[in-house]
């Protein structure tokens, strides 16, 4: 036996080391922190935390390269795909449970709309917004301080307010427009790279079916709601608009006719 | 997945009604519990649960996250209180049995660990730990990701946001240093 067989390989010295490391984890990042340091948006000393827990944690770092390629993800090998038979049945079966309003009881707040623009809403309604708007703004801003250090509100909302004029009746922080909010004209937040699914309330009845009209970029169908009281939604896709302030108008149709029934706001970051 | 005709070329015409929603990302949220361990039964019933959750909170989505990083969150939730609720479940039910499990699970996680304990003398730990301290944390992590994770170069990129000659050159200029640093007491897996 040479000396050197009497060392330790050190690859397993350090796969050794790593599992001691292992099983002093108390914690794990939760899958919105995950998602944050994907999108590359943790401040540099919370960036390096999460790296050291990722390189001696399995399940986290897996976790995160899923993410990464979400949209492709395959069973594990040996695990056949859904046939399509089998998606169609759990689509039906997810159908019936919307129909039957489950989850609904979950709900612990008011759901707080963006507005169209139009007229004036009713006072009391506008007041029975606030509660839940306040409590939004809250937890949002929570969230915002510790992820978000370098937002210039002031300059974006400068910005906000001289181009969503007349739409504009609240003066809510752009960096909680993010959330939902309950003024005219208010903006939701997105970010060029990204698409996003944008919920969309109006006053007037519901029609059959919907059509969004991006001012100056064109038109996209739009989904009307799956039952009373829920949102027309809007999925944006992804790089399709530019940086700035576009202005979505919200078309019902019912056979011929078409009518508008909102107009919103959406700001779209720089890159 | 329904496009619409004047949107504008390529992908941006693209758009999805919830029944889109759910044909394009069914499968992918299916294959995320899978590949977590979870039973096919359970990961429909747990990918059901996820689209329920999206269509309902529609009014919640922040604008600013893609489809799939929204889908991923409310999936990790999901999973990560699947896991909560069926250990607190174990826990309740099979206290003894749970505990034997467990052992059983750092017993063979920890084969190659025994097999080291001999000749992974307490000296040899801490001239390990302090070669690894004195790297630059980006080495240190994309070492253990490569060696402990077994994850390939353009994985390692991935996770660290890097570019894949960075990670080699931060695995390289590693292994150089360790050697150099512990080639007296470590034999080089390379070698």
């Amino acid at each position: 036996m040479s000396a050197d067989d009497e060392k330790p390989p050190l690859d397993a010295a350090l796969r050794h080391l790593a599992e001691q490391q292992r099983r002093s984890l108390t914690s794990h990042p939760t899958p919105q922190e995950l998602a944050v340091y994907h999108a590359g948006e943790l401040p540099p000393e919370a960036e390096s935390r999460l790296l050291d827990h990722l390189a001696v944690c399995r399940d986290c770092s897996d976790l995160l390269l899923d993410l990464a390629g979400f949209a492709d993800l395959k069973p594990p090998q040996g695990v056949p795909e859904l046939t399509d038979e089998q998606v169609e049945q759990d689509w039906q079966a997810l159908r019936s449970r919307m129909r039957a309003g489950e989850g609904r009881e979950e709900r612990t707040a008011e759901v707080v709309p963006i507005r169209p623009a139009g007229p004036p809403m009713k006072p009391a309604r506008w007041t029975s917004l606030w509660l839940p708007v306040a409590a939004s703004i809250l937890a949002v801003l929570g969230f915002s301080f510790s992820l978000y250090q370098t937002v210039q509100v002031g300059a974006l909302r400068q910005q906000l307010e001289a181009q969503s004029k007349p739409w504009s009746t609240t003066s809510v922080p752009l960096d909680d427009t993010t959330h939902r909010s309950g003024g005219e004209g208010t903006v939701q937040r997105m970010k060029s790279v990204d698409g996003a699914v944008l919920s969309l309330y109006h006053d007037e009845e519901v029609y059959p079916a919907y059509e969004a009209e991006i001012v100056g970029q064109g038109k996209l169908k739009a989904a009307p709601p799956l039952e009373d009281g829920l949102p027309v939604t809007l999925v944006i896709p992804r790089r399709s608009l530019g940086p700035g302030i576009h202005t979505i108008r919200l078309f019902g149709v019912k056979g011929d006719q078409r009518d508008e029934v909102g107009e919103y706001k959406i700001q779209v970051d720089e890159p | 997945m329904a496009m619409t005709d004047d949107f504008g070329p390529g992908d941006q015409g693209l758009m999805y009604t919830p029944e889109d929603l759910y044909q394009r990302y069914y499968r992918p949220v299916v294959a995320f519990f899978l590949r977590r361990g979870v039973p096919i039964e359970e990961s429909r019933d747990l990918a059901q649960e996820t689209f329920l959750r999206v269509f309902k909170n529609m009014d919640s989505f922040r604008g600013e996250s893609a489809v799939e990083t929204w889908l991923f969150q409310i999936a990790g939730n999901l999973y990560k209180n699947t896991l909560r609720s069926l250990q607190a479940q174990k826990r309740d039910a099979q206290e003894v049995s749970l505990e034997s499990a467990e052992a059983g699970v750092v017993e063979l996680r920890s084969k190659e660990g025994d097999a080291l304990r001999g000749i992974l003398t307490e000296e040899r730990s801490r001239l390990l730990r302090a070669a690894l301290e004195d790297l630059p944390p980006q080495m240190r992590q994309a070492v253990y990701l490569r060696v402990d994770g077994d994850l390939k170069y353009r994985e390692i990129a991935e996770l660290m946001h890097v570019s894949i000659e960075t990670v080699k050159a931060h695995l390289y200029q590693a292994r150089q240093h360790l050697r150099d640093r512990l080639g007296d007491y470590f034999r080089d897996s390379e070698s």
